[in-house]
């Protein structure tokens, strides 16, 4: 490489300036394009309180549309793009049936909402042809669950979605209208108590916390002696002997235990596929498990319509105590206890239960510890159910 | 001496062989069951609890779920806490970024400058170090800064983040130490370690410098990517796995390779910037000769680099679309979707400076009056493509105009707005890129080879089969077939480029052996030219400010995705306005910082004459050195 | 002047070869095979 000479050149006027008030234009004109482009700002989710008390099933399906474009982020996938099912283009309702009915669906869902259900939290079941991860077949789903993070839709929130994929092509709406507040508020995602609404139980957790089993039988790592343990029943009993000991209980009475204490109700309450579940479980159960005990959810999510009823449900208290209807023998009857316990009775009664115990009953079988699980709040609405359960 | 000789080797040896296992060790190797066998499998054996998602709870009592804190846990300090972390964070990184890639071309010009025994190659790396040693300091600073900013402001995160990395954090803060020992040693042993056997250990020391220099980075690199796409921690956050299942996310080693080549075409920029002053404040024409050619070194490097950046992030984009598809759709199809348009104009920036860099470098040899008639062409196809980049395919409109459009995406343009468009458009942009760096070698040259017309002929074959192959295939694929063999075309794509660039080299390098060189002359440029050079940096600094903020914003109202929440006030996605603005904030401050740290090399180098000199020099005249 | 002919008809014979050969190699591997007139054999 040649280089010049060493005699002085004449160089242009003052660089600095020239090189800086170049720079700083360019940098200007990115920040024109920037701000010439369309301005959209984004919105993280806010925690909103719905008044369910006042929700119709018209501002339900509302509230589904809202969430479909919003904080569900649906429409981020679901468009015309075809990266997925163009929902808003689709009858969502006539879908889910063929779906239903093509070979290739082995999902547990029996209708057109509970496919929907399914499709939301586990989408992996079936996958829409051609929509599956690419080279994957159509066995993966790119889809995420809609009830984890990051999207974590509650109960509520995905029936309000189903409810408008009904409604938009003019079918008929066939999930219940949520009448009053859940345990958590629609938007907010706090689900610190692992109690839920579930509409269909899928696992042995949801089917032993919707029925309480824990309350009376060890299983699944914790749980009460008032029944034999269950840890390692199928060692015991086959699966038919499983089966009638849940839906007629009287039939056969293990050694050493009572009668006419296990509810025998079980054959009317529960659904095929949960007794399936729980059957299949128990008879694999040979070993013990080492798990904390399931919180109870609700018993019935259909009946449930007021606050105390949501804390009923939660704390499983039917289980043991006749109230509302029906219940449990193992614990006194609370049909009419506002009349003979005042409310400073009623409240030692839950949290400190072995202080004075009812003729007739027996001691150390309430669970002691209700003060630490239940909120002032929750215990205040009990008590002041039950001093309004007089019998009359 | 050859006893000495020897042992240089064996210190060149030994140095390479840590150089090389720092490299390992710090996770270039993607697959996890390097690290699940050995040693480090038995660590992590020992250490891993199965993650059960279906059960309530894990019995294992010591597990402690990422923190949820709400509006009211955040330090309010009066200006918003996003903003302040943005400005010192991206500063960090643009400094961080310069420190680690001055050192790489460094050692190359270094090693060069010994083989070819050329002592203006020693003299220019020496220099570039100058710079580099500034900015280390002024990195270390906003790094102190941003810990501290972060640590006021978003205290339950960084509780969070300690408890989840634990003792790497520590390991990198040591790791500063060996970075600054070598560093000094590095740059100011430069001329006491300058021949033989000790110019072996200062390039071992050089080597040392790199590789301590990347385990910092990608150890650093591991923290963002875990808040993008958290692993080793179960569903609510609390650490089931060791330090290694932590790092190695599904986004770790996509972001290290593309951190470790655009940093080294972001280097190259800045350095480029800093020549293209000092040649047009070059009092001498020696001096502007020098200048001129450390500037096409410069941005030599840049544009080397910058060619297999697209394809680097590529990759990233692809891992994140495979870790959630929902944050890649985001990113590219949803809110995020116009800053990639933004990207167009910044890289088209990028491409137009340096190859009118180039072109006006055709100037400095006679012999390029054979190539300027391709030129135009060049520059009609970069525009084209350039054109089509910038397209965007969903057109925010109100309800009147996607009346009168018949749709929201334009009848004959929306075509042009999806990714084999863009594919084919970058591709093109690449090969032609390279022909002009191809035509700007081959200017000072004539071949002697008897097999001139053959090798050309190929030359000018691929080139022709590699652009139709490439559009062909972005064409059929991209729109006549299903999206899985859409999303595969791009690899032909981007192979074929990748043909055309090293055939090229490899051709050249056997078609001009021994060939004729014609006289050229460096200096002999337009001082329009020099001006590229500035808009190469500052559109780079801007780029990366713009991609940055892309990866931070991904996780929407997240710190760390779907497992810590982001309530604080600002966990929205601002308006593109808004974030250019703050990248203009940053870009200009980041100009100051390096106008400061060029003025400081330029100080060191100057020597004031004394006032009692004897000759009839004027008192306090500055002499200028160039070293 | 055939000698040129012929040598540029040669390259990009040769040429055209390995791309074509390069189509089908890069997309089988990826698992999406491909018919000889490369239309998507799935």
């Amino acid at each position: 490489m040649n280089t010049g000479k060493t005699e002085e050149i004449k160089t242009s006027g003052n660089v600095l300036l020239k090189s800086m008030v170049f720079s700083l234009g360019l940098a200007l004109l990115f920040t024109l394009v920037a701000n010439l482009l369309p301005q959209v700002e984004g919105e993280a989710p806010v925690e909103q309180e719905i008044d369910l008390g006042t929700l119709t099933m018209e501002s339900f399906v509302a509230l589904g549309e809202a969430i479909f474009t919003g904080n569900g982020t649906c429409s981020l996938c679901h468009n015309d793009l075809g990266r997925a099912p163009d929902i808003l283009a689709l009858n969502m309702v006539d879908i889910a049936n063929e779906h239903l009915e093509d070979e290739r669906y082995k999902g547990n869902a029996t209708d057109a909402e509970s496919y929907l259900y399914e499709s939301m939290i586990d989408p992996g079941i079936y996958v829409v042809k051609d929509f599956g991860k690419k080279g994957s077949n159509d066995t993966i789903s790119p889809m995420p669950r809609i009830d984890k993070p990051p999207i974590e839709l509650s109960v509520i929130e995905i029936n309000a979605v189903i409810a408008y994929m009904q409604a938009k092509d003019g079918h008929d709406v066939t999930v219940p209208l949520p009448v009053d507040a859940p345990v958590e508020e629609v938007q907010s995602v706090e689900a610190e108590k692992s109690s839920m609404n579930t509409i269909s139980v899928n696992t042995i957790e949801e089917v032993v916390a919707k029925y309480a089993c824990q309350a009376c039988h060890t299983m699944l790592g914790g749980g009460g002696d008032l029944g034999p343990e269950l840890e390692q029943v199928g060692k015991r009993l086959n699966a038919e002997e499983i089966r009638q000991s849940i839906i007629d209980p009287d039939a056969e009475i293990t050694e050493g235990f009572s009668p006419g204490v296990m509810p025998r109700d079980f054959a009317e309450k529960m659904m095929v596929k949960e007794l399936e579940i729980l059957v299949t479980f128990l008879a694999d159960s040979k070993v013990i498990h080492h798990e904390k005990p399931v919180a109870s959810s609700l018993i019935n999510t259909k009946k449930a319509s007021s606050e105390v009823e949501k804390v009923i449900a939660q704390f499983g208290c039917q289980a043991c105590h006749k109230m509302l209807g029906s219940g449990g023998v193992l614990g006194p009857s609370l049909e009419r206890v506002g009349a003979y316990l005042d409310a400073d009775e009623i409240r030692q009664s839950i949290i400190e239960p072995n202080r004075v115990i009812t003729n007739g009953f027996p001691s150390g079988v309430m669970p002691p510890n209700f003060s630490e699980q239940m909120s002032d709040a929750q215990l205040d609405l009990l008590v002041t159910f039950l001093m309004t359960q007089k019998g009359d | 001496m050859k006893a000495r000789r020897y042992s240089s080797w064996l210190m060149w040896l030994v140095l390479l062989v840590i150089a090389v296992l720092s490299f390992f060790w710090s996770g270039t190797l993607t697959t996890a069951n390097t690290f699940n066998s050995g040693f480090f499998g038995a660590v992590a054996a020992s250490t891993e609890i199965p993650a059960d998602m279906s059960t309530a709870e894990n019995t294992e009592l010591t597990l402690t779920p990422a923190p949820k804190p709400t509006r009211a846990d955040y330090p309010d300090v009066g200006v918003s806490s996003r903003s302040i972390v943005w400005v010192v964070a991206q500063l960090h990184l643009f400094f961080g970024a310069l420190v680690l890639a001055v050192p790489l071309f460094v050692l190359v010009i270094e090693l060069l400058g010994v083989y070819t025994k050329d002592s203006r190659y020693d003299d220019m790396a020496h220099e570039f170090m100058k710079i580099s040693i500034t900015a280390y300091s002024i990195t270390a600073l906003f790094g102190g800064t941003l810990a501290l900013a972060l640590f006021l402001l978003y205290p339950d995160l960084m509780a969070y983040l300690m408890r989840v990395f634990g003792a790497q954090m520590m390991v990198y803060a040591i790791l500063f130490f060996l970075e600054s020992i070598v560093l000094y040693i590095y740059y100011y042993g430069w001329n006491a370690m300058r021949y033989g056997n000790a110019k072996w250990v200062h390039l071992s020391l050089g080597l040392l410098l790199n590789a301590v220099g990347a385990t910092l980075m990608v150890t650093a690199n591991s923290w963002a990517t875990f808040m993008m796409a958290p692993s080793g921690v179960n569903e609510v956050g609390a650490v089931i796995g060791d330090i290694w299942e932590v790092m190695k996310g599904p986004l770790w080693n996509p972001i290290n390779l593309h951190r470790f080549i655009a940093n080294i075409a972001f280097g190259g920029a800045v350095v480029g910037a800093y020549a293209a002053y000092k040649c047009l404040a070059a009092r001498t024409a020696e001096a502007r000769a020098h200048y001129d050619w450390m500037g096409y070194t410069s941005n030599f490097i840049a544009i080397l680099a910058f060619l297999p950046l697209p394809f680097a992030g590529y990759w990233l984009m692809a891992e994140i679309y495979a870790y959630s598809q929902q944050m890649g759709i985001t990113a590219m199809g949803g809110i995020l979707a116009w800053l990639f348009i933004i990207q167009a104009v910044l890289i088209g920036t990028i491409l137009l400076a340096g190859n009118y860099y180039l072109w006006s470098g055709m100037s400095r040899t006679e012999g390029s009056k054979r190539y300027q008639r391709f030129i135009k062409y060049i520059a009609v196809v970069l525009v084209i493509c350039f054109l089509i980049w910038v397209t965007p395919h969903t057109l925010i409109l109100t309800s009147g105009e996607i009346a009168a459009l018949g749709g929201s995406n334009h009848p004959l343009l929306g075509a042009l707005g999806i990714m084999p468009a863009k594919n084919i458009a970058v591709n093109l942009m690449l090969i032609f890129t390279f022909m002009s760096f191809q035509i700007y070698r081959r200017s000072d040259k004539v071949a002697t080879v008897s097999w001139e017309t053959a090798g050309n002929a190929l030359m000018v074959a691929i080139y022709i089969v590699a652009i139709v192959n490439i559009i062909f295939v972005g064409v059929y694929y991209g729109y006549f077939t299903n999206t899985v063999y859409k999303v595969g075309s791009s690899v032909i794509q981007v192979v074929s480029t990748l043909t055309v660039i090293i055939s090229g080299v490899v051709l050249d390098a056997f078609l001009y052996r021994k060939a004729k060189t014609l006289p050229s002359h460096w200096g002999q440029v337009s001082n329009r030219a020099q001006y590229a050079l500035f808009a190469l940096p500052i559109a780079f600094t801007w780029l990366m400010a713009l991609m940055g903020y892309v990866r931070s914003s991904v996780r929407t109202h997240w710190h760390v995705y779907t497992v810590m929440k982001d309530t604080s006030p600002d966990n929205f996605i601002p308006t593109i306005g808004y974030a250019g603005n703050m990248m203009t904030i940053v870009t200009v401050l980041f100009v100051l910082f390096v106008l400061f740290i060029f003025w400081i090399a330029n100080l060191s180098g100057t020597k004031q004459v004394p006032p009692y000199a004897t000759h009839k020099a004027p008192a306090a005249e500055r002499v200028e050195s160039t070293a | 002047m055939i000698k040129n002919l012929q040598i540029w008809l040669t390259a990009f014979a040769v040429v055209s070869l390995y791309f074509y050969g390069l189509d089908h190699f890069i997309m089988s591997m990826q698992g999406l095979p491909l018919n000889m007139d490369l239309t998507p054999a799935q």
